[in-house]
C-alpha cells in the first residue's frame, strides 16, 4: 500500500469498513511510515473536534409536532382502533409532553369551579363550546371576514372588549364571531377557519384577586398546547388580563401557529 | 387483518423517518444555512418520501435515501428561485484550498463558531461529503445523496479535509491577534 491509499482510506478504516487483510495491510504501512502516521493523527483530532465543536441544528419541537400528527396521526388506521388509539400514539404523547414541559404551560393544572363540583375541566369545556358551533344549528352571531365588523358587534354585549388585532389572513380567514357562555361568563368567540375547519377563539378576561381566582385558568403567556381531547386540541395563553383559547380539530402546529399569530398582532 | 399489517408497516416506517428528524433538519441547516428553510426542506422532504415509500429499498439505508430526497428537493428550490446553480464536486476543484497536507490547527483554540464557520466556507458539495462522512455514510451512500461518481467521493473527502484545516489555522490566529 501507498501513502496515498493509506491516507485515503481514512475514514473507512476509523468506520470500519474496511476488509481485515486490507485494514492489516494500511496499519503496516502506518507503523512503517511517519508521515502517514502523522497524517493519519491529524485527522482523528479533527474528527475529534468535528464531533464535539460542531453544532448540531436539531429539528424544533414544534416541527416534530407537526410531523408526527401529520404523519403518524395520519396513518393510524382509524376504523379498526379506538379513537384514542389514534389520537394518543405514544410519540405524539411524548412529543405533547415535552412540548408542554417546553413553553410550560398550566391549563388543566388547576381546576375550575365546574371541577371541584364535577368533572368538565376547562379544555373540555372549550371543546363543548366548539361543539356547540360546529353542529351548526343556530347561525353565528356575526358573520363577517373584516374585524373592523366584527370587533364592534361585540359592544354593550360584553362587559369587556375583546384585545384582538389579528384581523385573520389567508391561511386563517376571519370567518366572525358570537357571544358565548364560558366558565359561567361571557366571553367573546371569535371564529377563523382553516381551510374547511373551522378554529374557535374563545376571549375572557381574568380577573385578578383571591375572591376571583379560583375560577380563573392559569395559563403561560405564550401560546401552548394544553390537551387534546376527543380529536379536538386546545390551545391556550395569557396576555395581561386576558386569556385566550383555541380550540379546533386541526393539526395541533397550526393552532400554535395561530396563536402567534394573534399574540403577535397584539 | 391485510389491511392492518399494511398500516402497521406504513406506520413503523413512518415512525423510523421521523425519528430522524434531527439528523436531516442539521443537515438542511447546512445546506441551506438557515432555519426557516431547514423546517421548510424538512417538511418536504418527508412528504415526498412518504408519497414515495415503494421507492425505498428495505435495507438500505433510511438516513441516506432521506438526505437525497432532501438535496434534490433543495436543488429544485434553487432553480425555482432562480438562484446559482448547486455547486457540483468538479466546480469545488477551483474552490478548495487543501494546503499541502502537512497544515494543521490548534485544537484547543478553535471554537464552536470557528468550526461552523469553516465548514461553512467549504463549497457546497464538499461541504456536504465533510458532514455526511461524519454522519457515518459509506462512500457509495455520499455518492447516491450527491449524485456524484462513486471514485471521487474518497479523493475529495480528503481534500475538503485538507482545507479545512486550513481554513481552522486561520480563524484561531486571527482571534488571538485581536484579544479574543
Amino acid at each position: 500500500m501507498d501513502c496515498r491509499n493509506a491516507q485515503l482510506l481514512f475514514s473507512d478504516a476509523e468506520h470500519g469498513r474496511l476488509d481485515a487483510d486490507v485494514m492489516a495491510e494500511r496499519q503496516r504501512h502506518l507503523a512503517a511510515c511517519t508521515p502517514c502516521s502523522r497524517v493519519t493523527e491529524r485527522e482523528r483530532e479533527l474528527t475529534q473536534v468535528l464531533d464535539r465543536r460542531l453544532p448540531s441544528y436539531p429539528a424544533p419541537l414544534a416541527l416534530k409536532l407537526q410531523l408526527e400528527t401529520r404523519w403518524l396521526m395520519a396513518s393510524e388506521p382509524s376504523r379498526s382502533r379506538p379513537p384514542w388509539r389514534a389520537i394518543f400514539g405514544p410519540v405524539t404523547i411524548a412529543a405533547t409532553l415535552a412540548l408542554a414541559l417546553a413553553v410550560g404551560f398550566r391549563l388543566g393544572q388547576r381546576t375550575t369551579r365546574a371541577d371541584s363540583g364535577g368533572k368538565t375541566s376547562m379544555a373540555m369545556e372549550a371543546v363543548n363550546d366548539h361543539l356547540r358551533l360546529l353542529d351548526g344549528e343556530t347561525p353565528l352571531q356575526v358573520l363577517a371576514s373584516d374585524l373592523h365588523q366584527v370587533k364592534p358587534w361585540f359592544a354593550g354585549k360584553l362587559d369587556f372588549a375583546p384585545p384582538l388585532s389579528f384581523k385573520g389572513d389567508s391561511d386563517y380567514p376571519l370567518v366572525g364571531g358570537e357571544v358565548s357562555r364560558f366558565l359561567e361568563q361571557r366571553v367573546a368567540h371569535f371564529v377563523f377557519a382553516r381551510r374547511l375547519h373551522k378554529i374557535s377563539l374563545f376571549v375572557l378576561p381574568v380577573r385578578g384577586g383571591s375572591s376571583a381566582g379560583e375560577r380563573e385558568p392559569v395559563l403561560g403567556n405564550r401560546p401552548a398546547l394544553a390537551d387534546i381531547s376527543r380529536g379536538f386540541a386546545v390551545v391556550g395563553w395569557q396576555s395581561g388580563e386576558f386569556a385566550y383559547l383555541l380550540v379546533s380539530d386541526v393539526n395541533p402546529a397550526d393552532l400554535l401557529d395561530l396563536g402567534q399569530r394573534i399574540q403577535s398582532a397584539r | 387483518m391485510w389491511r392492518f399489517k399494511r398500516d402497521s408497516a406504513q406506520t413503523a416506517f413512518r415512525q423510523q423517518a421521523i425519528a430522524l428528524a434531527d439528523s436531516l433538519h442539521s443537515f438542511a441547516r447546512y445546506l441551506s444555512g438557515a432555519d426557516s428553510d431547514a423546517d421548510d426542506l424538512v417538511q418536504e422532504t418527508y412528504a415526498r418520501a412518504f408519497a414515495a415509500t415503494t421507492q425505498f429499498t428495505p435495507g438500505s439505508n433510511l438516513k441516506a435515501w432521506l438526505y437525497r430526497i432532501l438535496r434534490n428537493l433543495y436543488i429544485d428550490r434553487r432553480r425555482r428561485l432562480n438562484v446559482s446553480p448547486v455547486s457540483d464536486l468538479s466546480a469545488d476543484d477551483a474552490e478548495l484550498q487543501p494546503g499541502d497536507g502537512t497544515t494543521n490547527f490548534d485544537a484547543n483554540a478553535v471554537t464552536s463558531a470557528d468550526v461552523e464557520s469553516a465548514i461553512m466556507a467549504l463549497p457546497e458539495s464538499s461541504r456536504l461529503i465533510v458532514l455526511l462522512d461524519l454522519e457515518g455514510l459509506s462512500e457509495s451512500e455520499t455518492a447516491a445523496v450527491l449524485d456524484c461518481p462513486l471514485g471521487t467521493v474518497k479523493s475529495r473527502l480528503f481534500r475538503a479535509r485538507s482545507a479545512l484545516r486550513v481554513l481552522l489555522k486561520d480563524y484561531a490566529p486571527a482571534r488571538s491577534l485581536h484579544g479574543l
